[in-house]
């Protein structure tokens, strides 16, 4: 008998163990969960959603990146040299701009003009350093096709390294106009940069996306930080390139974010830097 | 029969309460890297750059042993070679750890200089705590209090070596599952990319140096110099919510910034000095353990960026730690500390940060030769002609960043720098 009272003390002790501590346990985690929720960009990007903005599947993944310095190529660099090798064309430089006119313009699909000028640009007698660029559907529209250049695996969202295919009414290309960075240096080991959804959600917590619009491309690549003395070279960083459209109006703008430390690349403000005093 | 299945059922229960009390009681045990999670989240958001805690506590040399008996120096201004071994030993889940060696310095020496192996190094001795959360490890802390340098073997290694300066300890930590070495890829063989200098380690007075039997050359760097504004620094640092109101004060070339009667901000315009003073009451003093993670919140909270800083040292009772710019894996030196802070948390409840406004993020093309830089034996015997060799206690290859207030360009120039009576400086300025 009373070992049988024993088992039942122990029970009921045991009992109220359990429950005291699952009842912690289930108490704590929510907590943890709640605290998560202020804080997660799932809940911004809920937000979003409720402020009519329609975007796409944003990733999460971290990748890294280079500051990089590089130079226009100008009259006489690398690219006006390049032009000699060029056949059946006919091009002039002016500034850092190659125009070029085909002779006999050259039949691609509309829908998917990259097809065929893939295999163009790989002729360097068609096009000069054409297999440092790469078809970038985001920048392209209507009847110009932009090719990037592409410098440590990202393509050169500004003009400084770009060609762009003008394409006639009847699917025609007839010319194209060129840009080229030479000497693209890293200057500094890789760093992590931010997140494509963090880039996106810093953006709407900075009030720079309005409501009732699409997010319709965010893309990595590298922009100019900064033109220096220093041999004219510029310096350029990875940003995240966000284009939107309002629904409305259907204005478009485009921002460029700093994908080291989230802040906007003002393109109209041109920083310039003096290096003198380091070469000196 | 129905009482036999009474009593069986009470069995039954009894076992069943205890097995889960079991059970829960070996979730607790498990759990409190749960609970200290959310904390690490929320303070880290005000950073809004990629650097975490582990960033801040990362190793800042990479020497590699060859399987004859040299020993190099690696740099390179393309590959994150510290950065390419923590991604390596992430990859591995470290098991069980056991001490090989203590109190013996040839071994640790021969340890230091192991062929065919890769060795990080912290400038200062850092908590195994940090090591596991800059690694993403659970190494027994209980075992191993702290690590001066990481060892890995390149050839399919096994196990690595944790190294503590202080008694010669040598750790040895099994590799457990996800076996794979290809991270190590870069370090095998001679990458182009990255360079190489050579160097030697030597027990020293009992103290571990690294030194340069040859002279060598380094290049030289151009960064622009960033000013953070003192305002915003300020107000991140004092106020505790966005609605407490901060007073600012302005006497002579110092600002003052208050909030209540604890918190104080000390800007001086002369040298860009921000000073910040606060008390804690005695149940908010971090203890010695919380001391690096507390010091991480803090600097995340000034919303400064991170990418370059380093821990550099601990010391004054080991209550305060130094944090320093580096540039490729070697610390950067200014007169005014430009890109360094101190912060430091008196027994007593007093927490004190030292910072620069100025600190270099963007790195410029620049047109200047490498510099050529003399061996340590020349250093030490031009030091020990002028009497001042006995004074110091530590040597280091770091970069000069002098001020100039007027430039917003700075060249970032090779040298050595001697730790005489306590506080580093450029070894030319004993010389005259």
């Amino acid at each position: 008998m009373n070992f049988k009272r024993i088992q039942w003390i122990f029970f009921f002790a045991f009992l109220l163990f359990d429950v005291i501590i699952a009842g912690s346990l289930l108490v704590e985690n929510r907590f943890i969960i709640a605290n998560n929720i202020g804080d997660n960009s799932e809940v911004i990007m809920k937000e979003m959603r409720n402020d009519s903005i329609t975007f796409n599947k944003l990733s999460s993944r971290v990748h890294t990146g280079f500051y990089i310095s590089g130079k226009r190529s100008a009259s006489d660099g690398q690219l006006d040299s390049a032009t000699s090798r060029l056949r059946n064309q006919d091009q002039h430089f002016n500034g850092y701009t190659l125009s070029s006119e085909f002779d006999r313009s050259i039949r691609v699909d509309p829908q998917a003009p990259e097809e065929r000028l893939n295999q163009l640009i790989k002729n360097s007698h068609q096009v000069a350093f054409g297999s440092h660029y790469r078809y970038n559907p985001a920048l392209s529209k209507g009847q110009t096709v932009v090719y990037s250049q592409v410098i440590e695996g990202r393509p050169l969202m500004n003009g400084d390294g770009q060609i762009k295919f003008h394409m006639n009414n009847s699917g025609e290309v007839t010319g194209y106009n060129q840009t080229y960075l030479e000497d693209a240096t890293v200057l500094r080991p890789d760093t992590p940069l931010i997140s494509q959804k963090k880039a996106v959600t810093w953006l709407y917590k900075h009030n720079q996306i309005p409501n009732n619009s699409r997010i319709r491309w965010c893309q990595l690549g590298y922009s100019r930080l900064m033109t220096t003395n220093t041999d004219n070279k510029n310096v350029y960083i990875p940003t995240w390139t966000v284009q939107m459209k309002t629904k409305n109006s259907g204005e478009v703008e485009q921002i460029a974010i700093n994908a080291f430390n989230s802040t906007i690349l003002k393109n109209n403000q041109q920083t310039s830097i003096n290096t003198d005093s380091l070469n000196r | 029969m129905t009482k036999r299945i009474k009593i069986k059922w009470l069995d039954i229960a009894l076992a069943t309460v205890v097995i889960i009390s079991l059970i829960l009681s070996g979730i607790i045990w498990t759990n409190p890297f749960q609970y200290d999670h959310p904390r690490d989240t929320s303070s880290g958001n005000q950073n809004t750059s990629a650097q975490s805690i582990g960033d801040l506590y990362l190793p800042t040399q990479v020497v590699k042993n060859s399987s004859g008996q040299d020993q190099n120096l690696l740099y390179s201004s393309r590959v994150n070679l510290v950065r390419q071994a923590q991604r390596q030993i992430k990859h591995w889940q470290l098991g069980w750890s056991v001490l090989v060696k203590n109190n013996n310095s040839d071994v640790y020496l021969s340890y230091l200089r192991q062929p065919d192996s890769l060795m990080l190094s912290y400038s200062d001795p850092v908590p195994a705590t940090i090591f596991n959360e800059t690694f993403a490890q659970t190494i027994d802390t209980s075992r191993i209090k702290q690590v001066d340098h990481i060892l890995i073997h390149l050839n399919h290694p096994r196990s690595i070596y944790l190294l503590c300066d202080q008694g010669y300890r040598v750790y040895r930590v099994r590799i457990g599952r996800g076996n794979t070495d290809k991270y190590l890829k870069p370090f095998i063989g001679n990458t182009h990319s990255i360079d190489k200098v050579a160097v030697e380690h030597k027990i020293i007075n009992g103290k571990t140096l690294l030194l340069y039997p040859h002279s060598f050359s380094l290049p030289v760097f151009g960064y622009q110099v960033t000013a953070q504004n003192a305002d915003t620094l300020s107000q991140n640092l004092i106020s505790s919510n966005k609605r407490s109101t901060v007073n600012t004060n302005h006497n002579g070339h110092i600002t003052t910034y208050r909030d209540g009667d604890d918190k104080r901000v000390f800007y001086d315009h002369w040298n860009g000095e921000i000073h910040y003073r606060n008390f804690l009451s005695k149940q908010d003093v971090p203890a010695s353990s919380e001391l690096y993670s507390y010091f991480y919140r803090l600097i995340a909270r000034t919303g400064i960026p991170l990418n370059n800083l380093r821990y550099d040292g601990i010391s004054q009772h080991q209550r305060m730690i130094s944090y320093r710019s580096y540039v490729e894996g070697f610390p950067i030196y200014n007169h005014d500390s430009y890109g360094a802070i101190k912060v430091k948390a008196a027994n007593d409840g007093k927490l004190q940060l030292w910072m620069s406004l100025y600190n270099i993020q963007v790195p410029l093309p620049i047109d200047r030769q490498a510099e050529k830089i003399p061996s340590t034996t020349t250093v030490f015997n031009e030091l020990r002609e002028n009497n001042k060799l006995k004074d110091i206690s530590d040597i280091r290859v770091g970069y000069l960043w002098r001020s100039d207030s007027t430039s917003k360009v700075v060249r970032l120039t090779p040298t050595y720098f001697v730790k005489y009576n306590g506080s580093w400086i450029n070894y030319q300025k004993l010389e005259k």
